[in-house]
Formats: structure tokens, C-alpha cells, sequence
């Protein structure tokens, strides 16, 4: 393996590296039905992630009385509730989401959000 | 990201305590939230696997049960157009998990040629209306639906109800019947074994041949082909090498005529070239002759070949020529009348009509015939035979068909086709039906259930519906047991007062029946106008119906249709065990044929099983 080879593996892999670092935000938004602040859950959180996350989010949403089961594994007391599940650390959001800049800080995101 | 704060647990402080805190601002969390009136419902972990969530408000709960279990599919949306709740239906019919559904924009659901109509009934301040769409499902096929919008007004949020109705079944069910219609068509227009016009569709083609060569002063020819002993054919070599020869001089007529020319099959052996825009006789001449020669090439089969010859005749009608035939049928009759010549004359040859010298027996025969009818109804010289129809899944004789026959004054049997045209023509069928009308109220009056023909002539007379109420009222007969078969064709014929008189006589509690169902034109809009309660399967889909998937396909298409309009069928001419179970199983309803009973001179009393 010549040098340049061998610098261009480490470049590879490091880039590998890199992209696992700003892996996309995983969040799972508990709700139940269409109540009012389930509603406004689902559309603040929507805004959100499209304003600051675009690209980078995978948004789940789950009507716990639809789909009870999917409670499982979580620690969820209430609905709506925003569970970031990556990155780490596992960080949750409890209400409507309408103060959004709490929303951010809550998930750490406020490092990573454009200048809005 | 790298550089963010990454929340590793502290080393200095044991797991359990971190656990703890985490639990601890996550319960924290949560007060806040019911605090500000933000939490719609609590979720609590028992011994049981799913979590059980309880709304804090329960006032929906009856609704939501309701539209949990809808059929179709519903949907809340915001303003903005996310899906902010969908029941379980619509994550059925898009194929996807309910939280691959909440959430999205409803648009990214529907097929990209839909989205406008969608926004137009659905759009901020127009919410309201109904629009079919298509709904992409996961594996990316159209769902067609019907999509119903109406605004829903929550705490000053204009959100949006939709639901969509799956269309699926409905979108099949049309299909079927579209596909039944065009092969009704075709097999009402066409001959099955060559594919040629049938005599439905010449008559047709003569009649607008005769009216443009009126207009343009242009001769048309007629040529009517026989072939000469095509029965020992058939007796020697079997049905199917019949059927390779009909073939073969089908295809080798259409091979020596022009695309403009009409090559029709009349059935058996009989064909006919229809020769429009022709200068003289002589164009038509010249045709049938090269007709000849291309029929007295030997036709190779499948076992070495055959050689036959056929009769031709010639009819030519010119419309500057006075007394020249004018109208399909004289043509017709010109042409079949120079064809008999030819064959008289010992066949393999070809005959022009010629008024002078063409023997036409026909006007002769015609006299005789009415004076034969004349003298039955006058010296009770008409019978009705019986033939039993059964209801295929039992094999019990439901009722009886009754049909007519001539016995002559020498006490031969004649049977109704060589009366009942005569008698059509010469205005005397009127008084026959009404013989038939008696003779069956006579028998309904004694429990029997029976089903009558009427002619053309007769369906639609006021006359005749007033002597039907009559002798029903005077026999006091349970209408019931009265089925009135009329021809498709006859309905047809005038569909206005064929539905009047169909109208009456079901409000009078009599039943009706179409008969010979799929030969005629019927449309499907008449078809609905008709109050109909049996559609008769002509014996001509029934005969090799075990055979031909093309018959199967129409049978199964009749019954369709049947079940579509709430009708039953009954099936004509079924001769064979194999035959009736497969009618039962195509789902046909009754059937009658010499498997069953032929018909039969009625003797004491019909034997019939009690309906259910």
C-alpha cells in the first residue's frame, strides 16, 4: 500500500467517521387522537424540524390509542410527548411544543440550528 | 455535532442515581406540562402488556369508537395540510403503518394528478365537497376512492374532516359490465365460428347501402353463397372439419371482395356478399364467379383435402331501374330466390335474379300458409305443448313453458316456425296470441305456473293488456303464476311501449321475462327500464357451452349482468348433465331442455314442485 493510498483510506474513513457523528435526529411524537393539544403538538413540532432539522430528522408520530403497544420501552406518563431517541442522550419533551426555542434547548438542538 | 455537548454519564456518580435523575426530570417534565393545561391524557403501565391511556377529557370516546370502525377510510388535517389524526382504515387502504400516516402532509397520499382537485375541496376557506381520487398505497398502486371534505371547527382551528370510500369493488364491478356489454355486441353482431357480420349486422349494412346508393344513384349487389352438400361434410368428416371448410370459405370470400364489400354468414352454409357502389350488374357478376372459382379450390385439412362447390345467386338493385328491390329484404329475397334456382338446377354454378325467369315459390307457398293458419284458428287447429324449466340447484320444475303448435287438417304436427312468420306478416299472429293468452290464464287459473310468448305485434297493445286484466279478473287467477317471455328483439323493436306494457304487467303481479337474451341489441340503458325479472340464455351460448370459453364467457357475463339488475336466468336448450352443472355452477338460476323434459302435449294435470 503506497502512502497515497494509505492517506486516502484514512481520509475515507474518517469521513465514515464524520457522518456517523451528525447522524439524522431520531424523534417519536406520543399523541392521542386529535385533541387540541395533540393537534398542536403535531404541526409546532412539524414547523420545527422543517425550520431547523431540514434533512436531518426522521419524525415518527404515534396515537397511543391507536397503537397502546407502542408505548412500550418508553418511559411516557402522558400524551403529547416528544422523545428524541438520537442522538443520545434520550431526552423527552412533554405539551404542545408551542414554545419552540424550550423544544430546542430541550433536545440539544439549539447547537445545531441554523440561524433562524 | 462533534463538538456538541454529548451527555456521556457522569463517572464519578453510580448508574442507579443517574437512572434516577433522568426519571426524575422526565416526571418533572411532565407535571409542568399538565400544569399549563398542555396534556391531553395519561399513560399507566400495569401488569398489562400495553400501556392503557386514558383522555382527560372522554367526551369523544363514543365518536371515536364510531369512526374506529367506520368502513371507510376518515382523516383530521391542519390548515397547513398534516394529517393530524387517521383511523385505522385509511393506514388499510394506504398500506402503511398508522405513525407512517399521522403527521404527513394528506397531499403526499394522493395520486399527483388529484392533488388540485383535492386542494379545491379541501383548501383554506372552500373546505367542503366530494372528488374521486386515487390514494397511493405503499407498493405504489391507486387506490380509487371517493374523498368527502367538510370543515370541522375546533377552539377557532379550521381543521379539516375527510373521508375516503373505497372504490375498489364498485371500479371491478363496471369493468365487468363494460366487458359484458362489448362481448354482448360482438356476439350479437358477429358469427362465432368465422367472425363474420352476422345476419343482424348485414341487414344493417344492406339498409345503409340502400339508402346511400338511393342518394347517389349507384347499383348494389347481393350474392348469396350455399354450399352444395355441405351436410355430408359434416356426416362423413365430422363437426370440425365442417367447421375447418365453413372457415376456410370464409376466409377466401373476404379474400376475393373489396374492404368496402360486406361478407356475412346467415348460419349452417349460407354466406353473403353485399357489393355496394357498383356501376353495373355486370361488377357483380364478376365477383361471383371469381367466388366460384376460389370455392372450387380443394381445401387442405388437417387429414388430407376436400373439394366442394357452392350455389351462388345474384340480385342487383338499381334505383333508376322501376321495381328494382329496395329494401333489405326483397334484396335478400332476390338473391336466395336466383341461389335456389342454382341449386335446382343441380348447384356448383351461379344464377342471376331475373323476374321473368327466377321460379320464386315463395309468393305461392305464402298463400297456402295463410290459408292453413286461417283454417287452424278457425277449426281449434292450435296446441300448447308444455316443457318443464327447474331451478338448477334442486332439479324441482319450478314452472312450464308453454309453446305453441299447428296441427294441420290431415293431423300432422307443424311446428312454429313454419307458421309463425306467416303469420307475423299477414296480421293473423295478433289472433293467435290472443288464443295463447286464453289457453294460459285457463291453466295459471287452475295453480299451474306457466310462461307464455307473445309476438311482437301483440307486446304493447292496449287491446291485449285489457284482455289479460280481464281474464284474470274473471277467473279470478293469482297473476303470480303468469310469466310473459318477450323476444329481446321484440323489446327492442319500440322500447317506449315495450316498457309500458312490461310496466303494466307486473303492477298487474304478472312476471316478465326477456327471452333469447344476447342475440338481440338490447342496450344496457333499455335493459334497466325494463321491469325484468328473468333473462333467458339463448340455447345458441348454451349448446357447446362445455366446448367454447368463448359461450362460458359470455354466460358468465350474463349472469353478472342478471345479478347487477336483480334478475334470475334461465337457461334454454340444455341437453346434457355436463351442461347444467356447469350452468349451476356460472351461478345461472334455472334451465329447461330435453335433459329436463321436451315439450309436451299437456294431459291431465302439470306436475310442478310448491314454491318456497
Amino acid at each position: 500500500m503506497t502512502i497515497e493510498e494509505h492517506a486516502r483510506t484514512l481520509a475515507s474513513f474518517e469521513q465514515a467517521l464524520a457522518a456517523l457523528e451528525t447522524d439524522d435526529y431520531e424523534l417519536t411524537l406520543f399523541v392521542s387522537g386529535a385533541s387540541e393539544s395533540s393537534a398542536q403538538a403535531i404541526a409546532n413540532i412539524r414547523a420545527l424540524c422543517d425550520e431547523h432539522l431540514p434533512g436531518r430528522h426522521q419524525l415518527h408520530i404515534v396515537d397511543l390509542h391507536q397503537q397502546p403497544g407502542l408505548a412500550e420501552g418508553s418511559h411516557v406518563l402522558a400524551t403529547p410527548t416528544l422523545v428524541k431517541d438520537h442522538p443520545l442522550p434520550l431526552r423527552m419533551v412533554v405539551g404542545d411544543m408551542s414554545d419552540h426555542g424550550r423544544v430546542l434547548v430541550a433536545l440539544d438542538v439549539a447547537g445545531a440550528a441554523s440561524p433562524s | 455535532m462533534s463538538d456538541g455537548p454529548r451527555a456521556l454519564p457522569d463517572v464519578d456518580q453510580p448508574a442507579e442515581t443517574v437512572l434516577l435523575q433522568a426519571r426524575l426530570s422526565e416526571a418533572e417534565e411532565t407535571l409542568r406540562a399538565i400544569r399549563n393545561g398542555e396534556v391531553d391524557a395519561l399513560v399507566v403501565r400495569d401488569a398489562t402488556p400495553d400501556a392503557q391511556v386514558f383522555s382527560l377529557s372522554s367526551a369523544d370516546r363514543p365518536y371515536r369508537i364510531f369512526v374506529e370502525n367506520m368502513r371507510d377510510g376518515a382523516a383530521t388535517v391542519s390548515e397547513a395540510g398534516i394529517v393530524l389524526y387517521a383511523n385505522r382504515r385509511l393506514a388499510e387502504l394506504l398500506g402503511r403503518p398508522l405513525q407512517e400516516v399521522i403527521g404527513l402532509p394528506i397531499a403526499s397520499f394522493i395520486a399527483e394528478p388529484d392533488r388540485p382537485g383535492l386542494e379545491a375541496i379541501s383548501g383554506r376557506g372552500k373546505a367542503g365537497g366530494t372528488m374521486e381520487a386515487g390514494l397511493l398505497d405503499h407498493g405504489a398502486r391507486t387506490v380509487p376512492v371517493r374523498v368527502n371534505s367538510s370543515a370541522l371547527d375546533v377552539d377557532s382551528h379550521e381543521l379539516l374532516c375527510l373521508t375516503f370510500a373505497d372504490l375498489t369493488h364498485q371500479r371491478a364491478q363496471e369493468r365487468e359490465i363494460a366487458v359484458a356489454q362489448a362481448a354482448l355486441t360482438e356476439q350479437a353482431t358477429h358469427d362465432a365460428l368465422t367472425g363474420l357480420p352476422n345476419r343482424t349486422l348485414l341487414v344493417d349494412r344492406i339498409t345503409q347501402t340502400l339508402a346511400r346508393a338511393g342518394r347517389a344513384k349507384t347499383s348494389t349487389g347481393l350474392i348469396f353463397v350455399d354450399l352444395d352438400g355441405f351436410k355430408s361434410v359434416n356426416d362423413t368428416g365430422g363437426h370440425a372439419v365442417g367447421d375447418a371448410v365453413l372457415r376456410e370459405v370464409a376466409d377466401r370470400l373476404q379474400n376475393v371482395v373489396r374492404p368496402m364489400d360486406t361478407v356475412a354468414r346467415l348460419g349452417g352454409d349460407e354466406f353473403v356478399v353485399l357489393l355496394p357502389a357498383l356501376e353495373s350488374a355486370l361488377n357483380a357478376v364478376n365477383v361471383a364467379q371469381r367466388i366460384a372459382e376460389n370455392i372450387d379450390m380443394p381445401i387442405a385439412l388437417e387429414h388430407g383435402t376436400r373439394n366442394v362447390t357452392a350455389s351462388i345467386g345474384v340480385a342487383v338493385s338499381n334505383p333508376t331501374v322501376p321495381g328494382s328491390p329496395a329494401t333489405p329484404d326483397r334484396l335478400l329475397q332476390h338473391a336466395d330466390a336466383a341461389m335456389y334456382h342454382a341449386k335446382s338446377l343441380g348447384g356448383a354454378r351461379t344464377e342471376i335474379f331475373d323476374a321473368d325467369r327466377t321460379p320464386t315459390t315463395f309468393e305461392a307457398n305464402r298463400k297456402t300458409w295463410v290459408a292453413r293458419i286461417r283454417t287452424a284458428l278457425d277449426e281449434d287447429g292450435f296446441e300448447l305443448f308444455a316443457q318443464p324449466i327447474v331451478e338448477l340447484a334442486t332439479g324441482g320444475v319450478v314452472q312450464h313453458e308453454l309453446l305453441l303448435r299447428m296441427r294441420d287438417t290431415d293431423g300432422d304436427l307443424i311446428p312454429p316456425l313454419s307458421f309463425l312468420p306467416t303469420a307475423e306478416r299477414c296480421g293473423l299472429i295478433g289472433e293467435i296470441d290472443r288464443w295463447v293468452i286464453r289457453e294460459a290464464i285457463a291453466l295459471a287459473t287452475r295453480g299451474h305456473r306457466v310462461a307464455l310468448n307473445l309476438s311482437a305485434a301483440s307486446a304493447g297493445e292496449p287491446e291485449v293488456l285489457e284482455l289479460i286484466e280481464r281474464e284474470l279478473t274473471r277467473h279470478d287467477t293469482d297473476p303470480g303464476n303468469l310469466v310473459f317471455e318477450i323476444t329481446e328483439t321484440t323489446a327492442m323493436q319500440n322500447i317506449d311501449r315495450g316498457e309500458v306494457f312490461a310496466a303494466r304487467l307486473v303492477e298487474m303481479g304478472c312476471r316478465f321475462a326477456l327471452d333469447d337474451f344476447g342475440t338481440g341489441f338490447a342496450s344496457f340503458t333499455y335493459l334497466k327500464r325494463l321491469p325484468v325479472q328473468y333473462l333467458k340464455i339463448d340455447i345458441e351460448f348454451v349448446r357447446d357451452l362445455v366446448r367454447s370459453p368463448r359461450d362460458e364467457s359470455v354466460v358468465r357475463a350474463i349472469v353478472a349482468l342478471a345479478a347487477g339488475f336483480g334478475q334470475q336466468t334461465i337457461a334454454e336448450g340444455v341437453e346434457d348433465d355436463a351442461t347444467a352443472a356447469m350452468l349451476c355452477d356460472l351461478g345461472v338460476d334455472y334451465a329447461q331442455g330435453y335433459l329436463f323434459g321436451r315439450p309436451a302435449p299437456i294431459v291431465g294435470e302439470l306436475a310442478q314442485v310448491a314454491l318456497r
